[in-house]
């Protein structure tokens, strides 16, 4: 039997349609080709009559050229209705049909890619909430700009930017000429007993010039004085907002109470206010508030913060 | 009327009728395209003919319109097939039609006199 294939290849060649439509155009009309040829064969005609009668089904291949370039650019033509290259919205409609017909028949794909959406906002807000309080927000403070942290240099040690003794915070102290006033700070943790179940806690030891040098005001009560800064002052006390509500469940009358941290007696002078922070804005890079990690022999003062909400931080 | 004429009229007549047949003969049962083109040579008796580079841009163009819709079919021991079948829209343009055909052409048997011959 002929190639008819070849035969309407030929006649298509010069459409330049896509591969794999071609290749069904050329199938579907080569079987029919070969059905008029049978057919010619069956009704007593000779092979070459059969043949020639094949060929003329091909005849007026110009028609058949023409419709199929219609259909080739059909094809690529927007399949919604009233859909034309200015029509966006259907464009964009007919895009997302695809798009979730597609999501539908690909669930492994869909999923893979859900999660990595996911997890990409995710990183990215994280990312962002932290370069936003870090890097853009300004600390709460007064003059924040005017705030620096110094260290003391000990880079033999491994340590460039090291804790200063407490003996050198009071040397610069009494030397500076520098700055304002100056700070120290030191972390600590406290056993809370006497009240309820005991509780470990997170606080700071402070100077007492900590607070007026960040310009933050207690949320009712009073910081601490210079008085309780000397040594045989007794223990005092300021609380962080979410700790007074927590444990103490916002009690009015909490200032002038003594609570017992790791077995001493303690005095609350004071609650800080709900967005009182101090760790964390300190961590702002190239932050700038001078701070002292040693214990300070005469230190007296705390604040326990508990910061933001009510669970420990 | 002259031959040339004729032919004419026959080329136009069949154009103007061939998206008709086409539809007509897919209408109860899916067909292939030579099937199409063989019922439509036999039950004419002869009188109409599409031959390939006729039939198929035909069978093409109603398809691309949404009217027919063809699938590849394979049955055991036979080749694979493209059988076309009508869609809802194109029952739809099929009823539209063949109202506008009857009335065409009972319009010119009224003016040509052949209804009442």
């Amino acid at each position: 039997m002929p190639d008819w294939k070849e035969e309407v290849r030929r006649r298509l060649s010069r459409l330049n349609l896509e591969p794999a439509h071609e290749a069904e155009i050329v199938e579907e009309l080569a079987q029919h080709l070969d059905d008029v040829y049978e057919r010619s064969l069956k009704a007593g005609a000779t092979e070459a009559e059969a043949k020639q009668a094949a060929i003329r089904e091909l005849a007026g291949t110009e028609l058949m050229q023409r419709e199929m370039r219609r259909s080739q650019k059909a094809a690529k033509e927007p399949l919604v209705a009233g859909g034309g290259r200015t029509n966006v919205l259907a464009d964009f409609l007919h895009d997302l049909r695809y798009a979730l017909r597609m999501q539908r028949k690909n669930p492994g794909f869909t999923i893979i890619a859900v999660v990595a959406l996911a997890l990409g906002i995710g990183a990215n807000t994280a990312i962002f909430s932290v370069v936003n309080t870090i890097l853009l927000q300004p600390l709460p403070y007064k003059d924040p700009e005017q705030l620096v942290m110094v260290w003391e240099e000990n880079a033999k040690q491994g340590y460039p930017t090291d804790t200063p003794t407490a003996a050198n915070y009071i040397d610069w102290r009494d030397q500076n000429q520098l700055f304002e006033g100056m700070a120290a700070i030191d972390v600590a943790s406290f056993n809370l007993t006497g009240s309820g179940e005991p509780e470990r806690l997170d606080g700071r030891r402070v100077s007492a010039t900590l607070f007026p040098l960040l310009g933050v005001d207690p949320q009712f009560g009073r910081v601490f004085t210079a008085a309780e800064d000397q040594p045989g002052a007794g223990h005092v006390v300021l609380l962080s907002y979410g700790l007074w509500q927590r444990r103490f469940g916002g009690d009015a009358g909490i200032v002038g109470k003594t609570l017992t941290l790791n077995g001493a007696s303690y005095t609350v002078v004071g609650v800080m206010p709900p967005r009182f922070q101090f760790r964390r804005q300190m961590m702002k890079f190239g932050s700038r508030l001078l701070l002292l990690k040693k214990r300070l022999p005469t230190a007296t003062a705390i604040i326990l913060q508990f910061w933001g909400d009510s669970s420990p931080a | 009327m002259p031959y040339k004429l004729s032919q004419m009229l026959d080329r136009e007549l069949k154009k103007g009728s061939a998206e008709l047949l086409i539809l007509s003969l897919v209408e109860d049962q899916p067909r292939h395209g030579y099937d199409i083109g063989n019922l439509i040579e036999q039950r004419s008796r002869g009188r109409l003919r599409f031959n390939v580079a006729s039939l198929y841009p035909l069978l093409y163009r109603l398809e691309r319109r949404g009217w027919i819709q063809g699938r590849w079919v394979e049955k055991a021991g036979q080749r694979r097939r493209r059988y076309y079948r009508l869609t809802a829209e194109g029952r739809k343009v099929l009823a539209a039609q063949r109202h506008s055909w009857q009335e065409f052409v009972e319009a010119i048997n009224r003016i040509t006199g052949i209804e009442h011959a």
